[in-house]
């Protein structure tokens, strides 16, 4: 007999239909399973037969075909063994057909008959139509009700699932526990207030954080760069419901959400060691898996020791910097993943580290900090908005017992800012001023004549190019918003001009 | 093709006609004597036994509550450190798919259901104690 059962898969970040088909005939017994599944979903045949009979389910031996429709999309993972273990029973008359109608059926089986939750359920809940029911693994059940799409039921066994579609158990309805939003990358014990000295570099931190920008802390080795980064994600708002669905999906995909873990809404910090491979930070792999760049949507990208990245990693950025998105195209397909993320660098400002420090001498030779900071290229250094130096700490302020400004009084003053651009950009669909797009440029970022003059002698100076005169404006746009001013002042425009301190070579006369 | 396929496509050319009687192991062909007897007492009915084609042989063909059963019978003596069933490798299923599937194909009856059986035997001294095992379904191809 054939049976049909609806299931979904996932391709990127968003889901498709896949209808299982099932057919137990006479013949010699076998199992196969068609319709290009990778070998995770060819295994499923074994797990759904030992979970069928460790279920008390009888199961005679008859040649079984199943196909995953459309036949032409490759089908990877385990997702697709509770459909396929429904359809057996269906095709062998334990079910009925019509009690699968309107069911999206979705989970791993364990040999014992018991569920398993799956990677990418939010996505494969949100193409689920509204009339529709969604049958999830229990703990997968809170994260498939972040949208409220369709009903969503959470099972736990196998056994549960068929009672439940015979008639004889209830179920309800999945209430969503909004309390499992996970709240897991703020460290509390992080605090601004930690990290003497460098005011200088605080207040940058607090303009980059303020408007999205991306940052390049350089420094000596031990002055506090790390520390600064690390304190940044304490600092940020908590992401609006379009961007926590967008990170939850990109983090659900790549299997990062854990049971019970419903949406993400604090922005996520992503801290990358430099011995990162193109696939982990770009996305690809055999199951063009999202990389890095990411996972940190709508989040932070820290990236320590910048120059000691692989080159081509570094230039990899570049496309993902300014389009805010990445296409993976490989023989198996193409995907495009969102990467709207906010880099924090930091990097030594030679080999040996001490060539800015006032005291202790540089021991490299001019070509061999030349050859260190070419590893760092125009392009990229230039989508880098602000700049900064971290400057070594004296005694004094190294003994200094006042406390710095607490983190949550700089989080105040970076939430006032973001609220003026949010309203000031609501009709434009943007949040934030890195994110300007060219053409509202001259609608937004105006500037006094004074302001315009300066910022006039400064390019033709410094010879800065077209980018970085766009980014000087947008980065005095939110040093404005923190003034609180509606016109872009020659403070802003000089303070700006200060963020972009490898544009203007300070080190390397 | 594969070898056992080149020669099962000989054997329905040209199907052998004559077979011999058993098989030329004299602990093989007592060991299939005793487990033909032990399935008629489980309530098989047998159809046929010693199947041979070139590609391979099936021991006993029978049915069992509606399905056609391909058994395959391991016998050893009791001085072996393994279970007779183990010799029942992916080479050896491989061959008893191939040739049930042309003795199905001859007596068309290709839409029936079937399964595929193993009996062992491990023989003892005594004709009344042999330790014989029968493992329905032993195996998906």
């Amino acid at each position: 007999m054939l049976a049909k059962v609806e299931s979904r898969s996932t391709h990127g970040i968003k889901g498709y239909r896949v209808d299982v088909e099932v057919d137990a005939s006479g013949g010699l017994p076998s199992f196969s399973i068609v319709g290009l599944p990778d070998t995770s979903c060819r295994e499923s045949a074994k797990r759904v037969i030992s979970a069928i009979r460790n279920s008390d389910f009888s199961f005679n031996a008859s040649k079984i075909t199943a196909n995953l429709a459309p036949a032409n999309i490759k089908k990877e993972g385990a997702c697709f063994d509770l459909a396929i273990a429904t359809g057996i029973l269906t095709a062998k008359g334990i079910l009925s057909q019509d009690a699968l109608h309107n069911t999206v059926i979705c989970g791993e089986l364990s040999l014992d008959g018991t569920i398993r939750p799956v990677n990418g359920i939010l996505p494969r809940a949100m193409s689920v139509e509204k009339n529709k029911t969604f049958i999830v693994p229990l703990s997968n059940a809170n994260e498939a009700t972040v949208v409220k799409e369709c009903d969503v039921i959470g099972v736990s066994t196998l056994n549960q699932l068929i009672s439940f579609l015979k008639g004889e158990i209830k179920l309800d309805y999945y209430k969503r526990n909004p309390k499992h939003e996970r709240k897991d990358n703020i460290n509390n014990c992080l605090d601004f207030a930690d990290v003497k000295g460098n005011q200088h570099a605080k207040r940058a931190i607090e303009i980059a954080a303020a408007g999205s920008h991306n940052i390049l802390l350089i420094g000596p080795p031990g002055e506090g760069k790390t520390m600064l980064a690390q304190r940044i994600p304490v600092i940020l708002d908590d992401m609006n419901y379009d961007e926590a669905i967008e990170t939850t999906k990109i983090h659900s995909i790549a299997g990062l959400t854990k049971n019970n873990d419903s949406l993400i809404t604090n922005r996520p910090f992503r801290s990358l060691h430099h011995s990162i491979s193109d696939a982990g930070m770009l996305g690809g792999g055999v199951t063009l898996q999202p990389g890095e760049i990411s996972l940190a949507h709508n989040g932070i990208l820290f990236m320590d020791e910048l120059p000691e990245f692989k080159r081509n990693i570094l230039e990899g950025l570049r496309q993902p910097l300014e389009d805010g998105k990445i296409l993976i195209t490989r023989v198996s397909g193409s995907v495009e993943y969102p990467a709207k993320f906010m880099l924090i660098a930091a990097m030594n400002p030679c080999p040996c580290g001490y060539l800015t420090h006032p005291i202790k001498e540089c021991k490299c030779t001019p070509p061999l900090i030349q050859r260190y900071l070419n590893k760092i290229s125009g392009p990229l250094l230039d989508r880098i908005d602000i700049q900064i130096e971290v400057a070594p700490l004296k005694y004094s302020q190294l003994t200094d017992t006042n406390k710095a400004e607490a983190s949550s009084e700089i989080k105040k003053r970076v939430l006032a800012a973001k609220k003026i651009q949010k309203q000031k950009y609501k009709s434009i669909g943007i949040i934030s001023n890195s994110q300007l797009h060219p053409k509202y440029m001259d609608k937004f970022c105006v500037l006094t004549d004074e302001a315009q003059k300066l910022l006039k002698i400064a390019i033709t100076e410094l010879s800065l190019s077209a980018r970085a005169y766009d980014k000087i404006r947008k980065v005095a746009r939110t040093i404005a918003d923190m003034d609180n001013k509606e016109l872009i002042e020659a403070v802003h425009i000089s303070e700006a001009i200060g963020y972009r301190s490898l544009d203007r070579n300070l080190w390397l006369e | 093709m594969s070898r056992p396929e080149r020669q099962a496509e000989a054997d329905i050319q040209k199907p052998k006609t004559e077979r011999t009687g058993g098989s030329m192991n004299k602990t093989g062909s007592l060991g299939e004597r005793i487990a033909v007897k032990h399935l008629k007492k489980c309530g098989y009915k047998i159809i046929e036994t010693n199947f041979k084609l070139k590609c391979g042989e099936i021991d006993i063909i029978g049915k069992d509550n509606n399905y056609i059963c391909f058994i395959e019978v391991k016998t050893q003596t009791s001085n072996e450190f393994k279970q007779p069933f183990e010799e029942v490798d992916y080479f050896k299923q491989e061959k008893l798919r191939l040739t049930a599937e042309i003795w199905l194909t001859m007596r068309n009856l290709c839409d029936s259901a079937c399964r595929f059986d193993i009996v062992s035997v491990i023989l003892s001294d005594n004709p009344h104690s042999h330790n014989i095992k029968v493992i329905k379904d032993a195996f998906w191809v």
